[in-house]
């Protein structure tokens, strides 16, 4: 556990859909500056975590602090309010198909940016992100004129808009090819030390867990409840779990813990 | 406990959920309802968040881009309705009040309901197909998180637009079906286009544009509302956009007809 402050903070948690159980006991918390890594196998319920953080779906029971603040006991006011200090990358990138990239980036400007910021400076800040991901010649193209990764660096191009606190990105480099992947994890690590933002990372890519990782949670899908603590690099070396050591060398899984 | 029993059970079970279902879905339909009363209401206030550009876009769809089919359509109806009539009224030789039935038959009913159906199934299934693919590529998720409610920004516009421009089709398709009656009974009934005009003017009053403008705007609210509904609460799957597109056209046309045979009753009941 990093030793700075902590930024976001997981608290009994328990996920469920209906009656069907996903996870519980889930406690952690991501200390401001940091790149926690949420990682686990398939259907272990990692978006579903990240979506509870998130504020799209409402946990069976635990909280989620920003601060002191509870996000799902806080009046909507108040949740609107923390979602402004978001950003999102979603494991499809979520651009909207109808704009632009800059129009794309220049959306969370539009509707929570400074009052009476105009057009042309909302304009101008898109550009500066679009060239911060690589994609400045791609400004005025169109989603579907773009290939995954270029689409991905957009979405984050978007999520950095207002400057967030908190940076979720949902498997950012799923479906990329190496270079593109590793450029990307280049691209979080120098957000963070820029942003000083918190990163949350849902991942099961192991090159980008173990390059960005300074802490994480392993979410386990047959006990149904987080199995080891850790930074990845960190999981390795020392965690005795046979699932985890297994995940994160790439091995068959033991049958007794495996999927 | 026999076979016949377990079947009875059985059978009871599956019609329990079968109504739960359906209570839910009702539920659904309220809710969305209510959150569309609240965002006009934030619109009248000035604070909606929507995008003007794709509204306009909406509008242009919804309105001129649907002049073509709909010209088509009012053009062949009014045709229809001229021969139809011109067939029975003839025996009793009775020809020239085909132009009162093509007036008043357009007017107050066939303009209102063809304009709705095609409507439904161009406009409705377009709303619930854009709507549908947005929830699979996570966009209304990101709409959330940028604290925008999807039904202000997406559900609104759509409402708004179709509502506006369906009794301007309505107008639109009327005066087009008319020329369609009017060009079998001249063409081919031999009768004189003054008296297809007359007779025409003399049948309609004013109640009759009055119902037929208000069931478009009810049909325009129904088939716009039907198309997000159904994209709203449609999966993530790529099967997902067509059963969304398949239900918001099934579930907009028989709104269509429900609704237009309450306005019937009403209309017996009011003597209209």
């Amino acid at each position: 556990m990093n030793s700075q402050a902590a930024a976001v903070e997981v608290k009994g948690l328990r996920m469920a859909y209906d009656k069907k159980l996903i996870q519980e006991d889930v406690d952690f918390s991501v200390a401001k500056g940091s790149v926690f890594i949420i990682m686990g196998g398939s259907g272990c319920g990692k978006s579903t975590l990240l979506k509870h953080m998130i504020g799209l779906l409402a946990p069976a029971a635990g909280q989620v602090l920003y601060g002191d603040t509870d996000y799902w006991a806080a009046e909507i006011a108040e949740q609107d309010a923390i979602r402004r200090r978001f950003g999102v990358l979603f494991q499809g990138a979520a651009l909207f198909s109808t704009m632009t990239l800059a129009e794309n980036v220049m959306l969370p400007m539009r509707l929570n940016g400074p009052r009476g910021q105009r057009r042309g400076e909302q304009r101008e800040r898109a550009e500066h992100l679009l060239e911060l991901v690589g994609l400045a010649p791609a400004a005025d193209l169109l989603p579907n004129e773009i290939s995954g990764g270029m689409k991905k660096r957009a979405g984050l191009a978007r999520a950095l808009a207002l400057q967030p606190e908190y940076l979720f990105l949902d498997e950012p480099s799923a479906g990329l090819d190496p270079i593109s992947s590793r450029r990307l994890d280049e691209l979080i690590l120098d957000l963070r030390e820029r942003t000083g933002a918190a990163v949350l990372v849902v991942s099961h890519e192991l090159p980008s867990l173990f390059a960005i990782g300074d802490d994480g949670i392993f979410l386990d899908a047959v006990s149904k409840r987080p199995i080891a603590r850790g930074a990845p690099k960190q999981l390795l070396e020392s965690c005795d779990h046979p699932f985890v050591q297994a995940f994160l060398r790439r091995e068959a899984p033991p049958e007794a813990t495996s999927e | 406990m026999s076979p016949n029993r377990r079947e009875r059970i059985r059978a009871l079970a599956a019609l329990g959920r079968d109504a739960l279902r359906r209570f839910s879905t009702l539920h659904e339909v309220a809710t969305l309802l209510g959150e569309v009363i609240l965002a006009f209401a934030r619109l009248l206030r000035g604070k909606a968040r929507y995008d003007a550009a794709d509204t306009w876009a909406v509008v242009q769809a919804s309105g001129a881009g649907a002049l073509g089919v709909v010209t088509l359509v009012s053009l062949l109806i009014g045709a229809i309705l001229a021969f139809v009539g011109a067939v029975q009224l003839l025996k009793f030789g009775a020809g020239q009040f085909v132009a009162d039935l093509v007036s008043i038959s357009t007017v107050r009913e066939m303009a209102a309901v063809i304009t709705a159906v095609v409507l439904s199934g161009r406009t409705g299934a377009a709303f619930a197909a854009r709507i549908a693919t947005m929830q699979g590529n996570e966009e209304i998720d990101a709409l959330k998180t940028l604290g925008v409610s999807p039904v202000e920004f997406l559900v609104l516009p759509r409402v708004l637009a179709l509502t506006l421009m369906m009794p301007l089709l309505y107008a639109y398709s009327c005066a087009v079906g008319l020329i369609g009656g009017w060009a079998v009974s001249v063409g081919m009934l031999d009768l004189s286009s003054t008296l297809y005009w007359t007779r025409s003017a003399d049948a309609l009053e004013g109640t009759h544009f009055l119902l037929g403008g208000s069931k478009s705007v009810c049909f325009g609210f129904l088939v716009a509302f039907a198309g997000c509904f159904h994209g709203l609460r449609a999966g993530r799957n790529a099967a997902a956009v067509g059963e969304a597109t398949t239900s918001a056209v099934v579930s907009g046309i028989v709104g269509v007809i429900v609704i237009d045979a309450v306005f019937a009753l009403c209309a017996y009941a009011l003597d209209v």
